[in-house]
C-alpha cells in the first residue's frame, strides 16, 4: 500500500499546476500521479472496489469542474484531492440503503467464513470483517479520520488539512474514534477469542 | 501515540483489501477528464476574459491570432510614428448587440425540432497581398506611395472569411473557413440548413450549393459527424463517438445559425474594437432594422473593413450579416427561416450522406476548410509544418510560466502557415513571438524602402548572430494589436521588437510590460533555430 508519506516525495514543483490548468499533457500527469492514491482512499473506505472507481470518478470529474480556481501548490491539491474523496465517500455512506448495504456485504463475507468452519484464512477474513463493520458503524467524519490514520499513514497534521480543521481537534477526534471502535470489536468475537484493545 | 492507537494501529495493519488499481479504470478516467478539461476550458473562455486569456487561445481566438499576424505583418516602419496611438477606445454598442445574441440564444429554446435557414453569399475576390508586398519592395516610391501600398496590403488581409465554428467529439469547437475558388467569376450563394433538438441536444448542419453538399456536421446522441473536404470538391463524412461526458456548449448559436461564427463579434469586442456606427435601415422585405457597424481600424485611421450586424427592431434578431471591405461585400449571411419542425430533413447521424449523391452536376467552386488554428503543437511540429526556419527560444523566458505554440493559416501567403508562440507570465509580462513568411517577406521589402530612401536601419547583433531592429517603439501599434489579439491587455510599458535571424527570417516580438536589459539581452540570446531545440 503506498502511504501518503510515500506519496509525498514529489517533486512539488511550484510552476506544475499552474502548467496543468492549461496544458492538458502536464494536466494528465498530474491525475496520473494522483490516480492510485485517491482509488486505494476510496477502497480503503468503502470496501469495494467497484464503488471505489465510481468514487474516485467522481473525485477526478470534481476536480476538473473546479481546477480552474484551485490556487496552491501540489500539496495542496493532493489535500483537496482527499477533501473532495471524503465528502464524496461519505456523502455515498449517508445514504442509508447503501450503507446496509456495505454492512450486509462485509457480514456475508464473515458469515460464509464461520459456515464453512474454515481454516485460519477464513478466521482472518472474519476478523477483517469484523473490524470493517465497526468502522462502518462510525460516523462517516470519523471513517474518514480513521481510513486516514491507519490505511493512509497521515499525520494529524496531514488529516487537519484534509478535513479543515485542527491538528489536535483531529487527534481527539480519533481518540473517541478508537474509543468506539474498542468498544464494537471487544463485544466481538476475534479468532475465537474476546479481544480487548 | 497513545498505547490505544498502536495496538488499533497494530490490528489495522494486518488488514488486506482489493485495493489494487486497475489500469483499464485508470484509462478510461483519463480520457473522461481529458474531455471534461477541454469542455470546462471552452466555458471558461466563454464566462470569463480575465485571467483565463491564455487558454482562450485555444479555443476561440484562431480568428483573432490571425488577425493579429496579418496585422503585424503590414506596419512598416516608414510609418512608425504614424502608428504610435493607442487603439483602446470606448464600448458603445456592445450592449444592444448583446440582446442580439441573447434573442439568438433564445431561437433554439422552443419545442420541437428548431429550423434555422440562411443563405450565405460569397463574392470572388483576389489575393493580391502577396503581389503588393513585392511592390513595397520596389524602390524610387514617395512615403505616400509607400504608405497607399500598405494601405492595400492591409485591405487585401481583410478580404477575409466567414468563420464556420463545428463541434468536435471531445466538446471542442473547431473554426472552419468557406474558400472561393479564385478563379470564380461569380458570388455564389450557400443554403446552410440546422436543425437542433433542444431537449436531446442533437443537432445537423448541412450546407449546400448548387447541389453539391459543401459542410455538414452534426450529433446524434453518440457520435458526432463532420465533412471532411475531398480534392474533387465532395466531402466525405466521418464520425467519432462522443467522449463519455461530452457535452454540446449551452447555447447552440455559438455552431449553428445565422450569427455562429461571429458570436464573439455580438458578446464582446471584435478584436477589442467598439461599435463604430448604428443606424437605422429597411430591408427589401420591408422589415426595419438597426444596423451596427463594428470593424478593423485601418491603417490611416478609416473604418475600412467591417460587419454590419443588421438586427430586427421588432424582435432583436439578427437578420442579416455583410461583411464589407473597401466598400465591397465579401460575405453576405440573411436569415431566410426559423421554425419548429417535428422531425429534421436529415438524419441526426450524417454518416448517411456517405450513401448519397453530393456532388451537383457541376463540382462546387466553394469549399469548407478546417486549417485555420491549430492549437498547441510541439516545437517540432512547427519546425517540421513551416515553409521556412523557424525559431524559439532554447529556454522559456524566466519570468514566464507557460508556453503555446499555435499554428495559423498565413492568409496572406496562403496555404502556408504562421506560427505564434504565446508565453504567459504571472507577473503580466506576457510574450509573444510570431512568424510568417508574410512577415520575412514585408520585412524585406521594408528594409529596402528604408535603404532606397538612403537610410541606415540599425541593428544590434547578438553573439548568437540574432539581430534586433532599431525603432520598434513602445507603444507600437502592432505591439497592442499583437498582445489584444491573443487575449492581452496592453500594460502602459509594452515593448515591441523586431529580430532578424541568422537565416534572415523576421521574428516579432511583442512584451506586456518593460525588460530590464538583462531580461532583454537573455530573450535574444536564447533564440535558437526550432530545429535543434531541445524537450527539458
Amino acid at each position: 500500500m503506498m502511504s501518503i508519506s510515500e506519496l509525498s516525495g514529489f517533486a512539488f514543483e511550484p510552476d506544475t499546476m499552474t502548467q496543468s490548468k492549461s496544458d492538458p499533457g502536464a494536466f494528465t500527469r498530474l491525475y496520473l500521479r494522483h490516480y492510485d492514491a485517491i482509488f486505494r482512499y476510496c477502497a480503503h473506505r468503502l470496501f469495494e472496489r467497484t464503488t471505489a472507481e465510481d468514487i474516485t470518478s467522481e473525485v477526478f470529474l470534481k476536480m476538473v469542474e473546479n481546477f480552474q480556481t484551485f490556487d496552491g501548490n501540489e500539496k495542496q491539491f493532493r489535500n483537496w484531492l482527499y477533501r473532495i474523496a471524503t465528502n464524496a465517500v461519505n456523502e455515498h455512506i449517508r445514504k442509508t440503503t447503501r450503507r446496509s448495504a456495505i454492512l450486509t456485504w462485509v457480514w456475508r463475507g464473515s458469515s460464509n467464513s464461520d459456515a464453512n468452519e474454515a481454516v485460519a484464512a477464513d478466521e482472518s477474513q472474519h476478523n477483517q470483517a469484523v473490524i470493517k463493520k465497526a468502522i462502518l458503524e462510525l460516523k462517516p467524519e470519523e471513517q474518514a479520520i480513521v481510513t486516514m490514520r491507519f490505511f493512509e499513514n497521515m499525520k494529524a497534521e496531514e488529516i487537519a488539512e484534509v478535513v479543515g480543521t485542527s491538528a489536535s481537534t483531529v487527534r481527539s477526534q480519533l481518540s473517541r474514534a478508537i474509543e468506539k471502535l474498542r468498544k464494537h470489536i471487544s463485544s466481538t468475537q476475534l479468532d475465537g477469542q474476546e479481544v480487548t484493545i | 501515540m497513545n498505547p490505544n492507537e498502536r495496538k488499533f494501529e497494530e490490528l489495522m495493519s494486518k488488514m488486506t483489501f482489493d485495493d489494487k488499481p486497475d489500469h483499464r479504470h485508470r484509462d478510461k478516467l483519463e480520457q473522461e477528464l481529458l474531455a471534461a478539461f477541454a469542455r470546462r476550458q471552452w466555458q471558461q473562455e466563454r464566462q470569463s476574459r480575465q485571467a483565463g486569456v491564455w487558454r482562450t487561445i485555444m479555443q476561440n481566438r484562431p480568428m483573432r491570432l490571425v488577425a493579429a499576424a496579418a496585422v503585424i505583418a503590414i506596419v512598416g516602419l516608414v510609418s512608425w510614428k504614424m502608428f504610435e496611438r493607442n487603439v483602446t477606445t470606448p464600448i458603445t454598442s456592445l450592449e444592444l448587440l448583446a440582446k442580439a445574441q441573447a434573442a439568438e440564444k433564445e431561437l433554439f429554446t422552443k419545442t420541437g425540432i428548431v429550423h434555422l435557414v440562411s443563405e450565405i453569399t460569397v463574392y470572388p475576390t483576389t489575393n493580391k497581398g502577396a503581389e503588393l508586398i513585392e511592390k513595397l519592395g520596389e524602390t524610387g516610391k514617395s512615403a505616400e506611395e509607400v504608405n497607399k501600398i500598405n494601405h492595400e496590403i492591409f485591405s487585401q488581409w481583410m478580404i477575409s472569411w466567414l468563420p464556420i465554428s463545428s463541434l468536435k467529439a471531445n466538446g471542442w469547437p473547431e473554426t472552419n473557413r468557406i474558400k472561393l475558388s479564385e478563379s470564380a467569376q461569380q458570388a455564389y450563394t450557400i443554403q446552410d440548413e440546422s436543425w437542433y433538438d433542444a431537449a436531446t441536444g442533437r443537432f445537423a448542419r448541412v450546407m449546400e450549393t448548387d447541389g453539391n453538399i459543401i459542410f455538414a456536421n452534426s450529433y446524434d446522441g453518440s457520435f458526432v459527424y463532420q465533412s471532411e473536404s475531398m480534392n474533387n470538391g465532395t466531402i466525405k463524412m466521418k464520425s467519432e463517438a462522443v467522449a463519455a461526458n461530452f457535452k454540446a456548449p449551452d447555447n447552440p448559436a455559438e455552431f449553428l445559425g445565422l450569427t455562429a461564427g461571429v458570436q464573439q463579434c455580438l458578446d464582446e469586442k471584435c478584436l477589442r474594437q467598439p461599435v463604430q456606427a448604428v443606424t437605422n435601415d429597411v430591408l427589401a422585405d420591408g422589415t426595419k432594422v438597426t444596423v451596427y457597424k463594428t470593424g478593423f481600424i485601418g491603417l490611416t485611421g478609416e473604418l475600412n473593413t467591417y460587419y454590419l450586424f443588421k438586427v430586427r427592431q421588432s424582435d432583436e434578431i439578427v437578420a442579416e450579416i455583410d461583411y464589407i471591405t473597401n466598400g465591397k461585400p465579401q460575405v453576405t449571411v440573411q436569415r431566410v427561416l426559423s421554425e419548429s419542425v417535428e422531425k429534421p430533413e436529415f438524419s441526426w447521424n450524417l454518416a448517411e450522406l456517405n450513401n448519397k449523391e453530393l456532388a451537383g452536376e457541376t463540382p462546387s467552386p466553394v469549399t469548407v476548410a478546417s486549417d485555420v488554428a491549430i492549437p498547441n503543437i510541439s516545437v517540432r511540429d512547427m519546425a517540421e509544418r513551416a515553409s521556412f526556419d523557424t525559431h524559439i527560444f532554447a529556454t522559456d523566458p524566466n519570468w514566464t510560466q507557460q508556453r503555446m505554440i499555435v499554428d495559423v493559416l498565413d492568409t496572406m501567403s496562403a496555404p502556408k502557415r504562421m506560427f505564434v508562440i504565446i508565453y504567459k507570465a504571472q507577473d503580466k509580462r506576457d510574450v509573444i513571438l510570431a512568424q510568417s513568411e508574410t512577415h520575412n517577406k514585408y520585412f524585406a521589402s521594408i528594409s529596402k524602402q528604408i535603404e532606397a530612401a538612403g537610410k541606415t536601419l540599425e541593428k544590434t547583433v547578438y553573439p548568437n548572430g540574432y539581430k534586433v531592429w532599431a525603432h520598434a517603439g513602445p507603444v507600437a501599434w502592432w505591439t497592442d494589436l499583437t498582445l489584444r489579439s491573443s487575449g492581452i491587455e496592453p500594460a502602459a510599458n509594452r515593448n515591441g521588437y523586431i529580430v532578424e535571424s541568422p537565416s534572415g527570417t523576421i521574428l516579432i516580438i511583442a512584451v506586456n510590460g518593460q525588460l530590464t536589459k538583462e531580461e532583454l539581452d537573455g530573450l535574444i540570446n536564447s533564440l535558437i533555430p526550432a530545429k535543434d531545440y531541445q524537450v527539458k
